[in-house]
């Protein structure tokens, strides 16, 4: 079964986890742009971050045969900073241009600042702009009013739905979301703050597989870049069918970052056969 | 007389029966825009987008195309791709389009380009005006490690031209490390001498002591460069 992990942070992650993950059957990555660990002092961090991203860690991918691409943003936390917030949203829409970058995001809360709601309001906007998905983070403490206060704001808007995602949902979010929005959903599974795969599996056996996206998140912390597939047994296990979990783990995360017009699912034919000598956007380095 | 106009038509002339009507009217409005002066931010966005406009595919599809004319040497764009056509056009339009020089303009591109359009600029600079105005977009395609990325800025005439011996030594020895073919690079054997020599096979000897695989072309090249009695 292919494997699209649509959130993880594979900046922080080794080279042996790209095998590994291509052994598990995952395909293709998306990358948010978000926080280092700590902060960010000038706008050059995040232009170097953007460029690694697009550059480095898409080469990187694409050793191990898998398409790395990625959404970028100013994250909630640093849209606090004044150090970096209206240097990056002027750096943004040119980098918004760009072929490997699939939509906006992570915006969104983290601590429910006026700050953190200016850029997040800017950032939709600037979406909505260049036809790109919006990748919403919620916040991992006082998450329920987090999604509230989210779930406001895209109706406030007048977004369209089907361009947007809300991140990180748990068993207390999902209804909210769903009740309110018919965004597409995303559920991290990522020890101690966020989902174990069996609450994912429930969640999803609760509320259906339309709209509704699993990720590792994985990143520099205790996490798992394998939690997909490793969530894709546990499907198996409860009883989801073949179609159901494939419809999960690939077809959502295609179709709703498809709607971005980047995502070239030709580019996987010519990773199909990574030699690490380069293979990239379809040119071969060896060609003679 | 500058080879600029000639080129800018030839150009055109491969690229337009190869595209869409859309990706004709999105490369003529792009190089309207140029051509009448705008800044690099417009610069920047248009050849970013040029790429999606235009679709994928090769440039020439069938028969080998005649060398473009270059600054300094012909260019040989048989195994370009539509959007690095494509691009290389909107270079050669703010080249006609008069000053600040296209490959003044290069530079910036290069620094804000993804991978893509950094192997574009890259390609396109040996059609440019002749100077070594863009060599700083050349000496960090030499740099990366993105091995498509500094084949290219190490495999082109551009390159070939302008960089100072030392560096053009320095990119071939990390040719051979990486393993990419050495015989391809224009103006080898003019660049190259003797100290290549020494630093190819100060490779090989390397690979031997560690058994590990002797670049395939390395002893060849070094005894061509700098000939062993």
């Amino acid at each position: 079964m292919q494997i699209f992990d649509p959130h993880i942070h594979c900046f922080s992650r080794t080279t042996d986890d790209y095998e590994r993950m291509r052994d598990a059957g995952i395909r293709i990555v998306n990358e948010p742009a978000f926080w280092l660990g700590q902060p960010r002092t000038s706008v050059g961090s995040f232009k170097d971050y953007f460029d690694t991203l697009l550059g480095w860690e898409r080469f990187r991918a694409a050793q191990y045969g898998i398409l790395h691409v990625c959404t970028l943003s100013l994250n909630p936390k640093e849209a606090n900073d004044d150090r970096v917030n209206d240097a990056v949203l002027e750096l943004l829409p040119d980098y918004l241009e760009k072929e490997s970058v699939v939509g906006v995001g992570e915006i969104g809360f983290d601590e429910m600042t006026a700050k953190e709601d200016k850029y997040f309001r800017a950032q939709l906007a600037l979406a909505k702009e260049h036809g790109l998905v919006a990748l919403i983070h919620t916040p991992h403490r006082d998450k329920k009013k987090g999604v509230e206060r989210t779930i406001d704001l895209v109706l406030e808007m007048d977004l369209n739905h089907d361009l947007v995602i809300i991140d990180h949902n748990t068993e207390e979010t999902i209804p909210m979301v769903k009740d309110r929005t018919y965004c597409w959903a995303g559920h991290t599974i990522y020890p101690q703050t966020k989902l174990s795969p069996e609450r994912a599996t429930k969640i999803i056996q609760e509320f259906g597989t339309d709209r509704m996206l699993i990720n590792s998140s994985a990143d520099w912390g205790e996490s798992d870049p394998l939690n997909v597939p490793i969530a894709v047994a546990n499907m198996r296990r409860a009883g989801l069918s073949e179609l159901e979990i494939e419809k999960v783990v690939w077809r959502n995360p295609v179709e709703f970052f498809a709607q971005s017009g980047r995502l070239d699912l030709a580019l996987l034919d010519a990773l199909d056969a990574p030699d690490k000598s380069g293979f990239f956007a379809g040119n071969t380095v060896l060609r003679r | 007389m500058t080879h600029l106009a000639d080129t800018d038509r030839a150009l055109r002339d491969l690229l337009l029966p190869r595209l869409s009507e859309a990706g004709r009217e999105a490369l003529t409005a792009a190089r309207h825009e140029i051509l009448a002066g705008c800044d690099d931010r417009t610069l920047g966005r248009r050849f970013a987008a040029i790429a999606r406009q235009v679709g994928r595919g090769p440039l020439v599809d069938g028969q080998e195309p005649a060398p473009l004319a270059g600054a300094t040497d012909a260019v040989d764009v048989a195994a370009w791709s539509l959007p690095e056509g494509a691009r290389a056009s909107l270079l050669l339009a703010a080249a006609c389009a008069g000053p600040p020089a296209a490959l003044e303009r290069a530079v910036p591109l290069y620094d804000r380009g993804e991978t893509g359009e950094r192997i574009a600029v890259l390609k396109a600079l040996a059609l440019l005006e002749e100077a070594d105005t863009a060599l700083p977009a050349v000496q960090e395609g030499c740099r990366s490690n993105i091995l498509p990325l500094f084949d290219v800025a190490t495999a082109n005439p551009y390159a070939s031209r302008w960089l100072s011996d030392h560096d053009f030594n320095h990119a071939m020895l990390k040719r051979a490390t990486l393993g990419l073919p050495l015989g391809l690079v224009v103006r080898l054997f003019e660049r190259g001498g003797p100290e290549l020599a020494r630093m190819l096979l100060g490779l090989v000897r390397e690979r031997q002591i560690s058994s590990r695989p002797v670049p395939a072309d390395a002893v060849e090249i070094a005894d061509l460069l700098a000939p062993r009695s």
